[in-house]
């Protein structure tokens, strides 16, 4: 059973090749393996069929634990089917106070063997790499296990992707940038074929990651939850702006009430080269309408906030464009400009007029006597106005804020025409 | 791997019996391999290590009971996993048609616990390669596990060792049919109930073979692993345990 080293450096070449698109460098990658970390978490549970609303999204890799990797092998037949990432160790670091038995220290260990990965079809094993222990000996135990797997997997032939991450108490907000860097070094050293990195927030430090990879691909970590579509996708976006190969994504994509449609913007972002607002107007050409779910909405208030950030600058939600009935977290519901037009048809001065190419209304300062007959007329009572002038909704100009950063999909648009 | 695993899972929904013969909580010690207990109905039986080569003359054919050999961690072990290796081999050489081992979650130092998973991960590697399945029981023990997070304790220790590769799970009884059918649902592996000796950890709810046998019968659970007991009657239960889950008679 045992291998050349001499085939190791070609096999791992071709089981890389089937992760990351060897036609752009780029990868999308969807973690499914916190039920070893976590237990069964939402998206995880049963992973079975939140794995069958995953694939229609087409990612490029799936990464499991070797349990599930068994059991749901069937995801990686065929030709077309995404690579398999198998995870080789188990960490309690991601256990904090809303999980059962919170991590007091942070501990990690094998799960299983390179060889065994190779029987369960694996195209890469992904590993972790904690940087920031207490005990630098942990520290070098850590780095240990990682040199081991790397060893095995160059025996194996098997793609070795190590996710550094800055972990313990030595990591401080304002040290993070470094850690990471400095761990993506160590995994270098330690023999990584790719990295699965956290992205540190801002191009600019991201960039100097980029650059302590020395060439390898890097790939950008997801993290937790995120409240909207967009957060992501824009975090995305900077990130491939400087270079990373491609993401992976976890609980946003497991636990997305619509998985395919997030892995359908994140590859329109990674594969189809387009901004996160490019990607998530697809759908949205002709005219647009907001529409709203009032089922599922919490009463967070966060387009209220998305509202009057995008159209003053500031959080004076008492001049958003919309309303939020109810309060968190009774019952609630958005009221939204269904553009009835009666604002429009009172305007004794034509201030106000309907956008019938993008939808929305138009109002003209200049022409506004601030007779106060549209804030009147509006059914919803969605119009304000002060001294200076009336706020009305304009669709931000066919990206509407609101429906973007909903996150639980409450306010929506649909386009028609 | 599957001609050994239809020897201890059920055929066609039923569910299947297995006997402790050397239970890791109990202080009595190992039970006698006494034909009795091999005549008693059991579907399979699990003794030690260091008995298999016993049991092996006992538990030679194709009939039930099949034979499972067990290797349980303890602190002592630590990380000195030496005698694993040999597990795999050995249970595969005396004919047996399962591993079964323990994984605990609750302890009071954190490495306790990745020791533990380290060890089970291991034995599920060496099994793998010999074709030979796994059974982990999932147990909240120590100190961190409560009435609270009982339940919640098994859930994680179950679905670890799921996603570590164990072919089956055996998790102790919740403290209500509903809270075993939902950990159950999670699971993702064919999962026995099996009977824990009282008082082990603090959260741990009592039960009756009532309450053991109505959580086999009433949910997915694959069957029931129970204790042999040295003392007087302890057969006469794995009969009585036996017809129960053959007729569904839970009550």
């Amino acid at each position: 059973m045992r291998r050349r080293r001499t085939l190791s450096g070609t096999e791992k070449k071709s089981k890389l090749d089937k992760l990351i698109d060897p036609g752009d460098g780029k990868a999308v990658v969807v973690a499914a393996d916190h039920g070893m970390m976590l237990g069964p978490i939402p998206g995880a549970a049963n992973l079975e069929q939140t794995l069958r609303r995953v694939v229609e999204g087409r990612p490029d890799g799936i990464l499991m634990s070797p349990g599930q990797a068994e059991r749901l092998s069937y995801f990686f037949h065929g030709k077309s089917s995404p690579a398999l990432l198998v995870r080789g160790d188990w960490t309690n670091a991601f256990r904090d106070r809303t999980y059962t038995l919170p991590a007091r220290s942070t501990q990690f260990c094998r799960i299983t063997s390179v060889k065994r990965a190779v029987r369960l079809g694996a195209d890469a094993m992904t590993i972790y790499l904690f940087v920031g222990y207490q005990d630098k000996e942990q520290e070098e135990r850590h780095l240990e296990q990682a040199r081991r797997f790397s060893s095995e997997c160059s025996e194996w032939g098997l793609p070795l992707v190590i996710e550094p991450v800055p972990m313990g108490p030595r990591v401080t907000k304002t040290n993070y940038h470094e850690l990471v860097k400095e761990s993506v070094a160590l995994s270098i050293q330690a023999g990584a074929d790719a990295l699965k990195v956290p992205y540190t927030g801002d191009p600019e430090t991201f960039s100097s990651v980029i650059a302590a990879a020395r060439g390898i691909p890097v790939l950008v970590l997801g993290g937790s939850k995120a409240l909207s579509d967009r957060e992501p996708l824009e975090a995305v976006e900077e990130a491939l702006s400087v270079g990373a190969s491609g993401v992976v994504f976890g609980r946003n994509v497991i636990q997305s009430s619509d998985p395919a449609r997030f892995l359908t913007l994140i590859r329109e972002v990674v594969h189809g080269g387009k901004t996160a607002r490019e990607a998530l107007a697809k759908g949205r050409e002709g005219r647009l309408f907001l529409r709203t779910n009032p089922s599922v909405c919490t009463g967070c208030n966060i387009c209220l906030s998305a509202c009057a950030m995008a159209r003053q600058g500031n959080f004076d939600i008492t001049k958003a464009r919309l309303r939020v009935v109810g309060t968190w977290p009774g019952p609630s519901a958005p009221v939204v400009c269904d553009q009835c037009g009666e604002c429009v048809q009172v305007c004794p001065t034509a201030a106000l007029t309907m956008d019938e190419k993008v939808g929305g209304l138009v109002y003209d300062r200049d022409l506004c006597t601030l007779c106060d007959a549209c804030t009147t007329a509006c059914p919803h009572h969605l119009l304000s106005m002060d001294s200076e002038r009336v706020y009305v909704c304009n669709l931000c100009s066919g990206w509407p804020e609101c429906a973007d950063w909903c996150p639980t999909g409450a306010i929506f648009t649909e386009a028609t025409g | 791997m599957v001609r050994r695993l239809k020897r201890i899972l059920p055929a066609n929904g039923g569910k299947s019996l297995l006997v402790m013969a050397e239970d890791p909580f109990r202080r009595l010690g190992p039970t006698t391999l006494s034909s009795d207990l091999v005549t008693s109905g059991a579907d399979g039986i699990i003794v030690g290590t260091t008995r298999s080569g016993e049991a092996a003359s006992l538990l030679c054919d194709e009939r039930p009971p099949a034979l499972l050999v067990s290797l349980f961690w303890s602190q002592s072990v630590g990380r000195d996993q030496s005698r694993v290796v040999p597990l795999a081999h050995e249970a595969s050489g005396s004919g047996a048609s399962a591993v079964v081992t323990l994984f605990c979650v609750g302890h009071a130092r954190d490495e306790d616990e990745a020791d533990n998973l380290s060890f089970v991960a291991r034995i599920i590697d060496d099994c793998d390669e010999v074709s030979m399945p796994t059974l982990v029981c999932a147990v909240p023990l120590g100190e961190r596990a409560s009435k609270e997070n009982y339940a919640d304790c098994v859930g994680l220790a179950a679905r670890m060792v799921s996603e570590a590769g164990a072919k089956c799970a055996a998790i102790p009884y919740t403290g209500s049919v509903e809270s075993v059918r939902k950990l159950i649902d999670v699971i993702n592996i064919p999962t026995f109930i099996m009977e824990l000796e009282s008082g082990l950890s603090r959260g741990q709810p009592s039960c009756g073979l009532d309450d053991l046998l109505s959580s086999v019968l009433h949910t997915g659970a694959c069957g029931l692993v129970l204790s042999a007991s040295a003392e007087p009657g302890g057969i006469q239960r794995i009969k009585q345990a036996k017809s129960r889950l053959c007729g569904g008679d839970a009550l």
